[in-house]
C-alpha cells in the first residue's frame, strides 16, 4: 500500500484536493476543546488536539436523522444520498469505534440503510497520537496509538511534515487522487514507529475484566449499588462516547404532518427502559450503572467478539461527578476474580 | 487547606465510628487533575479519601434526594440512612432549598460546613496550556502550578482561575450547618453578579437572538445539567413528559430553545447560582447567563436571595401588599 509524506506546508493544497468533490469533515477549535465540524476553509482544520469533546460518531450516526416524512395520507421512507465524506484527523480510538458501530448496524445480516449509505461514503483519516490525553487508556482495551483499526489512511505527525499510509483500497485511491506528496523514505517511516511507540509507553495499564462467565456471575453484586450511588442520571458519558450507539424512534409532527426521526438515547435515562405499563426493568441507576458497563465489557464482547469501549477516556472527562470507569473496572475485575 | 482536609478525615472518621452517622458525602481525588469525585464513605478507613481543595466542584446537594428514597425491591418497613454531608456555601443554599420542599429530611442529615475560597473552572485553566491538555496541577499557597502533557509547565494564580459563579459568590461559608470545619472563608466584596446580564442586554435583538441560537445549538440533550443540578428533582421532567408532550426529544433548535428557556424558568426563585451546570456541560454551554436574568429579576421585583434560612419564606413563596404588579394588564 501506498505510503507518503507530506510537508505540512502542502497540507493545505492536500485538504483543497480532497474536498473538491467530497466533504471535509475534520478537528477545529472549540470553546470546549476540540469539536468535528465541515471545514470550509483547510487552513481552519486545527490538528494539533488531544481528543475532541465529544467523539465524531455523529458523522455516520447523526444525533437526529429523519427516517420518513408523513401526513395523513400515508409516509415515505426519507433517505437522501448521503455526501461522499472525508472524515479527517480522527484519532485510531475514534476511527476503531466506527468499526464497532459497522458490527452493530450488520448484525447478523440485518443491515441498516441510513447507517449504511453513509458509512459507505465515508473514508477515514486517522491521525496516530503523540501525545496520550490525560484519560487516555486505549491500549488497555486492545487499541493503540497507531491503531489502523476503521481507518483508511493512517496519518501520523513528524513535526513538519507527516506521514501517510494507505491501509484499504479506498484509503490509496484517496491518497492518488489527492495527488500530492511524495513517496515516504524509510527514515520517515521509521519515525512513525518510534514516536508510536513513544506514545505507547505513556499510555498507563488499565485492568480490564475479560472473564465472560466472571462478569455475569456479578450481575447481582453489590457493588453496582455502591458504584451508582454518585451517579447523577445524566447522558454526557453515553453521548460522548463513540461507542454507545443507542437510539430512540419518535413521530415529530405539527398541523397534520411530520417526521419519523431517529435521534440518540441512553441506558443512562430511566425512560430508557420505562415501559407503558409504568413497570421498568432497570428502576434504580445501579441497574443503569450496571447495564452501561455490562453491555461494553459483557454483552458486546458476546455478541460481537469485542469489548465496545476504546479507551478514549470522554467519559471520565465529561461525568460531572467523576466517575471514573477505570476504577469501577478495576473493582469489577478484583470481584470476578474473588467471586 | 490540607489543615481543613486532616481535620475532615477526623471528624467523619469520629462520626462514622460512633455510628451516630451511616454514610458521609464528600469527595475524594479523581486521576484527573483538576477533578475531584463525589464520594460516598461509609467507614473510618474510607474517611481517608475525603479531600477538600479548591477542585471540589460539583453540588452534592443534587446527590441527596436519591439516598432518602425507599429503593424499589424493599416491601414493608425501611429507615432511611443517617447522611453526612460536606456543605460549602452553595451545597449548603441547595440543601436549605431541597429542606423546605420535603425532597430531603432536616433530621436525617448533619451538615459539615467549611469555608469556600471558590472552585477552579477547569476549561478556564485548560486554556492556558494551549492544544495540549493538564496533565498535573499543584496547589502552592493561592497559586496553582500547571504541568501539561507536552511537559510544558505555567504557574497561575488560583483566583484567576475562578469559576464564574464562585468569582462573584456572596455566601461562602454554609448558611446551614450542624458543625463546621476550619476557619470563615474571606467574603467577597464588590462584585457585580449580574455583569454578564447587562453586557448580554446591551446588544441588538438581533445580536442576542444570534448568540441564544449559538449557545442552545451546543446542546446535545444529555441532560448534565439538570441532573447536576439540585433544584432538578421533578419525578418527572417536562422535557421527557409524553402525555402532554411539550417538546420533541430532538436536537432540533426549537426544542433545544424550549428546554433550556423551560429549564430557566423552572429555576425562578430557586437558583442559588452554584455554577454546577456549567460545571457539568460538557459542551461549555453558558448555562449561567439565563439563570442570572432570572434572578436579578426575581431579587428586583420580590426582593432577597433565596434559600438562606430554614424559617424564611423565599421571594417567590411569599406575598406582599408591594410586591410588584407591574406584569398584571388591565381586563
Amino acid at each position: 500500500m501506498l505510503v507518503l509524506t507530506l510537508a505540512k506546508t502542502d497540507l493545505a493544497t492536500f485538504l483543497s484536493a480532497v474536498a473538491e468533490d467530497r466533504r471535509l469533515v475534520g478537528p477545529v477549535s472549540d470553546r470546549a476543546g476540540t469539536t468535528f465540524d465541515e471545514i470550509a476553509d483547510p487552513t481552519t482544520i486545527c490538528l494539533d488536539y488531544r481528543n475532541s469533546g465529544l467523539s465524531p460518531k455523529g458523522v455516520v450516526f447523526p444525533q437526529r436523522e429523519t427516517l420518513l416524512v408523513f401526513d395523513a395520507e400515508g409516509g415515505t421512507e426519507h433517505r437522501p444520498e448521503a455526501p461522499e465524506t472525508v472524515l479527517f484527523g480522527v484519532r485510531p480510538c475514534d476511527a476503531r469505534a466506527v468499526s464497532l458501530l459497522d458490527k452493530v448496524f450488520t448484525w447478523e445480516g440485518t443491515e441498516d440503510p441510513y447507517y449504511l449509505d453513509r458509512r459507505r461514503r465515508t473514508t477515514i483519516v486517522a491521525l496516530a497520537c503523540n501525545e496520550p490525553g490525560a484519560a487516555c487508556f486505549c491500549t488497555s482495551v486492545g487499541g493503540d496509538p497507531a491503531d489502523e483499526t476503521g481507518a483508511d489512511v493512517l496519518a501520523v505527525d513528524l513535526g513538519d511534515k507527516m506521514l501517510l499510509r494507505a491501509i484499504t483500497e479506498r484509503g490509496e485511491e484517496l491518497l492518488k487522487t489527492a495527488g500530492v506528496g511524495s513517496d515516504a523514505s524509510e527514515a520517515d517511516i521509521q519515525a512513525a514507529v518510534k514516536a508510536a511507540d513513544a506514545a505507547r509507553e505513556r499510555l498507563p495499564k488499565t485492568p480490564i475484566p475479560t472473564d465472560l462467565d466472571g462478569l455475569r456471575a456479578i450481575f447481582e453484586d453489590e457493588l453496582w449499588a455502591q458504584e451508582a450511588m454518585t451517579c447523577l442520571g445524566c447522558g454526557a458519558c453515553t453521548y460522548a462516547c463513540p461507542t454507545c450507539h443507542c437510539f430512540d424512534i419518535t413521530d415529530e409532527a405539527k398541523h397534520g404532518a411530520g417526521e419519523r426521526v431517529r435521534s440518540w438515547d441512553t441506558c443512562a435515562f430511566p425512560l430508557f427502559t420505562l415501559h407503558g405499563s409504568g413497570h421498568n426493568p432497570r428502576p434504580a441507576k445501579d441497574a443503569r450503572v450496571r447495564q452501561r458497563v455490562l453491555h461494553k465489557f459483557l454483552y458486546c464482547p458476546e455478541n460481537f467478539d469485542d469489548i465496545f469501549c476504546v479507551g478514549c477516556g470522554r467519559c471520565v472527562t465529561h461525568c460531572p461527578t467523576g466517575i471514573d470507569i477505570r476504577r469501577i473496572l478495576a473493582r469489577v475485575k478484583q470481584r470476578v476474580s474473588t467471586a | 487547606m490540607s489543615q481543613i482536609q486532616d481535620q475532615l478525615r477526623r471528624r467523619v472518621a469520629e462520626l462514622l465510628d460512633a455510628k451516630t452517622l451511616d454514610l458521609f458525602l464528600g469527595y475524594e481525588r479523581s486521576d484527573l487533575p483538576l477533578k475531584t469525585a463525589a464520594r460516598f464513605v461509609r467507614t473510618a478507613e474510607e474517611a481517608e479519601r475525603l479531600v477538600w481543595d479548591r477542585t471540589c466542584t460539583s453540588n452534592l446537594a443534587a446527590l441527596l434526594p436519591a439516598v432518602f428514597k425507599k429503593p424499589e425491591g424493599i416491601r414493608g418497613e425501611w429507615t432511611p440512612p443517617r447522611v453526612g454531608i460536606l456543605v460549602k456555601g452553595c451545597v449548603s443554599r441547595s440543601i436549605v432549598g431541597l429542606i423546605k420542599a420535603h425532597q430531603v429530611p432536616r433530621d436525617g442529615l448533619h451538615l459539615v460546613g467549611v469555608g469556600c475560597e471558590g472552585m477552579i473552572d477547569r476549561h478556564r485553566a485548560s486554556q492556558l496550556v494551549g492544544s495540549a491538555e493538564i496533565a498535573e496541577a499543584m496547589f502552592e499557597g493561592d497559586s496553582v502550578r500547571l504541568r501539561a502533557t507536552d511537559g510544558t509547565e505555567k504557574t497561575v494564580a488560583a483566583n484567576e482561575l475562578l469559576a464564574a459563579s464562585c468569582a462573584v459568590c456572596r455566601f461562602r461559608d454554609a448558611v446551614l450547618a450542624d458543625e463546621t470545619i476550619g476557619d470563615p472563608a474571606a467574603t467577597v466584596e464588590g462584585a457585580d453578579r449580574y455583569t454578564p446580564v447587562a453586557a448580554f442586554e446591551a446588544q441588538s435583538a438581533q445580536e442576542r437572538w444570534d448568540a441564544f441560537v449559538a449557545e442552545v445549538s451546543r446542546c446535545v440533550r444529555c441532560y448534565a445539567c439538570r441532573e447536576a443540578c439540585p433544584n432538578c428533582y421533578c419525578t418527572e421532567c417536562f422535557a421527557e413528559e409524553t402525555e402532554p408532550k411539550w417538546i420533541g426529544v430532538t436536537t432540533e433548535l426549537s426544542d433545544l430553545m424550549l428546554f433550556h428557556l423551560g429549564r430557566a424558568y423552572h429555576q425562578a426563585g430557586r437558583c442559588v447560582d452554584c455554577g454546577a451546570c456549567v460545571a457539568a456541560c460538557p459542551q461549555g454551554i453558558d448555562l449561567r447567563l439565563l439563570n442570572q436574568k432570572i434572578n436579578q429579576d426575581v431579587e428586583a421585583l420580590f426582593g432577597g436571595d433565596v434559600s438562606l434560612s430554614l424559617e424564611e419564606l423565599d421571594p417567590l413563596c411569599r406575598f406582599t401588599m408591594d410586591d410588584d404588579q407591574g406584569f398584571m394588564t388591565e381586563p
